[in-house]
Formats: structure tokens, C-alpha cells, sequence
């Protein structure tokens, strides 16, 4: 009787796994949803302008953090801070590999509409990349 | 059944009532219950205080780490009268580490050349720290410092220490800690509420401090000269003078390390601003030496200015005085002339 008990909690563990990697494979895919991280691959060039005093730069402030420890060396990245009495608008120039020019709006956008953008087009290019078969 | 012990006169009562303030309630051992208006025995201050003085009860729960980086935060804020803020995008540590080096090093030789020019050893470079930040618990730690001044600090009285007079009252502190005046308090908590700091809206993002013991715009000019190098008035170090800073990790660092303003004696400064104080050439004694410049030059023209009036007035007055003279001696001439006539 002990026996075929012990047999069972040995099954009860077998199962357990499963489930566990069916969950955690799930979170595993929602991590990786473009609100994580931004498509940098095809980024040549970022220029932000912004006043660090205004309380809108921050979308530009951040925008600067999501690039890559190694940005530096695969774009060329310029930033412009104004002062603090500016009341300029600040924001987002980019340019991506395929010469495609984009300049967002930083302070309408936020920090997420920023990345979309950015990924909406990387995405395209990405699909391109995949097509061509490089 | 009647009580054993007889409910106390009139007269004991009122000797009982005036010897409330020292002695607690009396207690009886049967169940009646003096009118008298004796407060609860819960509502009485404690004699003693039921806490160590380094714990005093707090609002915010102590044993968090937030809790701790508040209070870390507000004590750098209050002995820290100039500090510079950073955005550092992804650095890494090599990074950090081989900026710190460069750092130190260029402090030290601002030290060293204090010392060789004659004046006193500071070692100010050993004080100064670059950190990261939490910057939403900076902010509150901000708001505390700047907005919270309370007006009565509970006086710190030692009861064991001999020169404390015995007539000396110490100050009771309530048992839910109200009357406490801390950085995690309950008055420093509501003090602060739905202000907004002015460098509030710095305070998002990656922050790192750079902070400074004293003002000094000597080691401030040699920090930037380091961490933001602008050609012309912080020179970057030369590569023969200093091959170190040239290092790729430091380089590629420096690229991601973003300067975005100061708070020198609790006034905010943007990047010009930072660089105009960094930029006050011979620190704090060249700025000593042009305001006494300027007061003496200033008591000059005071001088010129107070004694012009004097001056003027003499002159008036002389001149005036001459001209009487002048016709005081024309009348008497006149005079002369015309006595002969009227006779």
C-alpha cells in the first residue's frame, strides 16, 4: 500500500514540471513584447534636443537609456541640451539603415509611443532582412 | 456588602487630587471609583523614555531598505552644499571603474597643488563621491531637506551626564512618536506633501550625483575637466599628460555620461550654470580676492562721494564769504566815499 502511494506522489512530480515550464514558457513570450526592449539593430543615427529642466523631456531622457550599452560605436548619437529657461519642444531625430528619416515628437508621444514608432519601422526592415536572406 | 476601606473625606480628597501630578493613580482594592477627575493612566506621558535614542519611533517602517535610503539620502542632501547631477545611459563597470580612477586621480592633483601653492590640507578629494541614485526617494529626501524646517528640535538632554542640572526637565516624547521631528516622521511626511522640488523633473531616468563636501570651484573644474571636457574651458587631459583617461572603457563611459545640472547651496544651476561656477578661476580664495577688490574699490569711491559734499559745501561757503567780504569792503568803500555828502 506504502508503495503504490509513494508511486503516485512519484507521478504527482512528474507532472508538476510540466506545468511549470507550460507556464513559464508563456511569461517567457510575453517578455519579450516590443514594450521591453526597442529594435536598435537598424539605427544610424539618434539626435535628441530637449531642455532637461521641462518635465516633457523626459521621454527624451529615457529614450537616451534605452539604447544599448555599446550604442556609441553602431550609430552615431548627438545630444543637444538647451537651457534651462528654453521652452522649446523637444525631440526624437532618427535615421535607420535603409536612409528612412524619422523625427517624433517626444513630448506627445511618451516613452512608449516613441518605441513604437521606432519598432514599426525596424520590424519592416528586419522582415527584409529575413526575405532577402542575409 | 459594604466596602472594608471607607471612600476617602472630602479634605483627603483634596489632598489626593494635588498630588495627582507626581503620583499615579491610587489604586483600591474594592471596586469604588473616587469621582475625582484622575486622567487614565494610558493617557499619562511616560517618565521614561521607551525607546533608544538612536531608534526613535518613525512613520515610515525603518526596516525597509527605502526607509534607509531616505534617510541616507537626506543627510547627503544636508552635508553636501554643491553637488552635480549625471544622466548615465547603460554604463558598464568597467566603465564606472576606470571614470572613478580618472576621477580620483585628477582630485588629487588638485590637492596636491593646494599644498604646494602654501595652503592648508583639505583632502577634499578623498570626499567626493559619484554615486547612482534612486531618484523617487531622492526626490522625496529633496523635499524633506528643502521644505521641512522644524521650528523646535526636541533638546537633547543626557540625564547621565553630570553638568545636566537636576532641576532640568527632559524633554517627554509621546509614545506614538508625534512630536518627533526626523527625516522618516510623520511631520516630515506631511510637510512634504503635493510640493513639487525644482529639480523635480530631473529626477526620472538614470541620475547618478557627483558630490562635493565643500564648494570648491577648483575640484569642480577638475572633475568636469574629466567627466564633460568642453575645449577651451575644461580641457580634457592631454594624452602624454595623462594616458589613463584616454583608455577605451573610460572613453567609451564618458560618451554615456550625460551632464545635466548642479545644486550649489541649495540653489539649482542648468549645464551653463554648472560650468560658470566650475569656471570661477582661483576658487573660492580668487573669488575672496575680487570681492575685496571690488569693497575696496567701493569704499573709495564712498569716500570721494561722502567727502564731495563736504568739499562742496566748503567751497560754497567759502566762495559765498569771499563775496561778502568783497562787498562788505565795497560798502565800507561806498560808505567812505558817500559820509562826506549826507553831511
Amino acid at each position: 500500500m506504502a508503495f503504490e502511494m509513494r508511486r503516485q506522489s512519484k507521478q504527482c512530480h512528474c507532472i508538476y514540471p510540466c506545468i511549470f515550464d507550460a507556464v513559464f514558457g508563456a511569461l517567457s513570450i510575453t517578455l519579450k513584447l516590443p514594450s521591453a526592449a526597442m529594435i536598435t539593430k537598424f539605427l544610424t543615427e539618434v539626435k535628441t534636443v530637449f531642455n532637461p529642466f521641462s518635465a516633457k523631456a523626459k521621454t527624451a531622457r529615457i529614450f537616451l537609456a534605452f539604447l544599448p550599452p555599446n550604442a556609441r560605436q553602431t550609430m552615431k548619437v548627438t545630444t543637444k541640451l538647451l537651457p534651462r529657461v528654453s521652452r522649446e519642444r523637444s525631440f526624437v531625430q532618427l535615421k535607420f539603415k535603409d536612409g528612412k528619416e524619422l523625427t517624433l515628437d517626444a513630448e506627445k508621444l511618451g516613452i512608449k509611443g516613441v518605441i513604437e514608432e521606432v519598432d514599426r519601422h525596424s520590424r519592416i526592415l528586419s522582415r527584409q532582412e529575413e526575405l532577402t536572406g542575409n | 456588602m459594604m466596602p472594608r476601606i471607607s471612600p476617602p473625606s472630602r479634605a483627603i480628597a483634596s489632598i489626593l487630587r494635588c498630588k495627582k501630578a507626581s503620583k499615579s493613580r491610587r489604586h483600591y482594592a474594592t471596586a469604588v471609583t473616587p469621582s475625582t477627575s484622575h486622567d487614565p493612566i494610558s493617557r499619562v506621558s511616560p517618565p521614561i523614555a521607551r525607546f533608544p535614542p538612536t531608534q526613535p519611533p518613525s512613520y515610515k517602517p525603518p526596516e525597509f531598505r527605502k526607509s534607509q535610503l531616505l534617510r541616507q539620502y537626506a543627510s547627503l542632501i544636508r552635508s553636501t552644499p554643491l553637488m552635480v547631477l549625471f544622466q548615465h545611459n547603460n554604463l558598464k563597470s568597467p566603465e564606472w571603474t576606470g571614470i572613478r580612477r580618472e576621477l580620483n586621480k585628477a582630485l588629487r592633483k588638485v590637492d596636491d597643488s593646494r599644498v604646494a601653492a602654501g595652503l592648508p590640507t583639505e583632502n577634499l578629494g578623498e570626499g567626493v563621491k559619484i554615486q547612482i541614485i534612486q531618484t523617487g526617494i531622492f526626490e522625496s529626501a529633496l523635499k524633506i531637506v528643502d521644505f521641512y524646517k522644524p521650528e523646535s528640535q526636541p533638546a537633547t538632554l543626557d540625564p547621565t551626564d553630570p553638568s545636566t542640572p537636576s532641576s532640568a526637565t527632559i524633554p517627554i516624547v509621546k509614545p506614538d512618536g508625534s512630536n518627533l521631528t526626523h527625516s522618516l516622521s510623520e511631520a516630515a511626511h506631511a510637510a512634504i506633501n503635493r510640493k513639487s522640488h525644482t529639480l523635480a523633473p530631473l529626477m526620472s531616468g538614470p541620475i547618478a550625483l557627483l558630490t562635493f563636501p565643500t564648494v570648491s570651484p577648483e575640484h569642480l573644474k577638475a572633475a568636469l575637466c574629466i567627466l564633460a571636457p568642453v575645449p577651451g574651458q575644461f580641457p580634457a587631459p592631454t594624452r602624454r599628460a595623462n594616458p589613463g583617461w584616454h583608455d577605451l572603457p573610460v572613453q567609451t563611459g564618458l560618451q554615456k555620461l550625460l551632464l545635466l545640472g548642479a545644486r550649489v547651496e541649495g540653489k539649482v544651476f542648468d549645464t551653463e550654470g554648472t560650468k560658470w561656477v566650475g569656471g570661477i578661476n582661483g576658487g573660492m580664495e580668487g573669488l575672496r580676492g575680487q570681492l575685496v577688490a571690488m569693497l575696496q574699490g567701493l569704499g573709495g569711491h564712498l569716500t570721494n562721494t561722502l567727502e564731495s559734499a563736504a568739499k562742496n559745501l566748503y567751497f560754497t561757503v567759502e566762495g559765498r564769504r569771499t563775496m561778502l567780504e568783497d562787498e562788505g569792503k565795497e560798502s565800507v568803500d561806498t560808505k567812505a566815499g558817500e559820509a562826506p555828502k549826507v553831511e
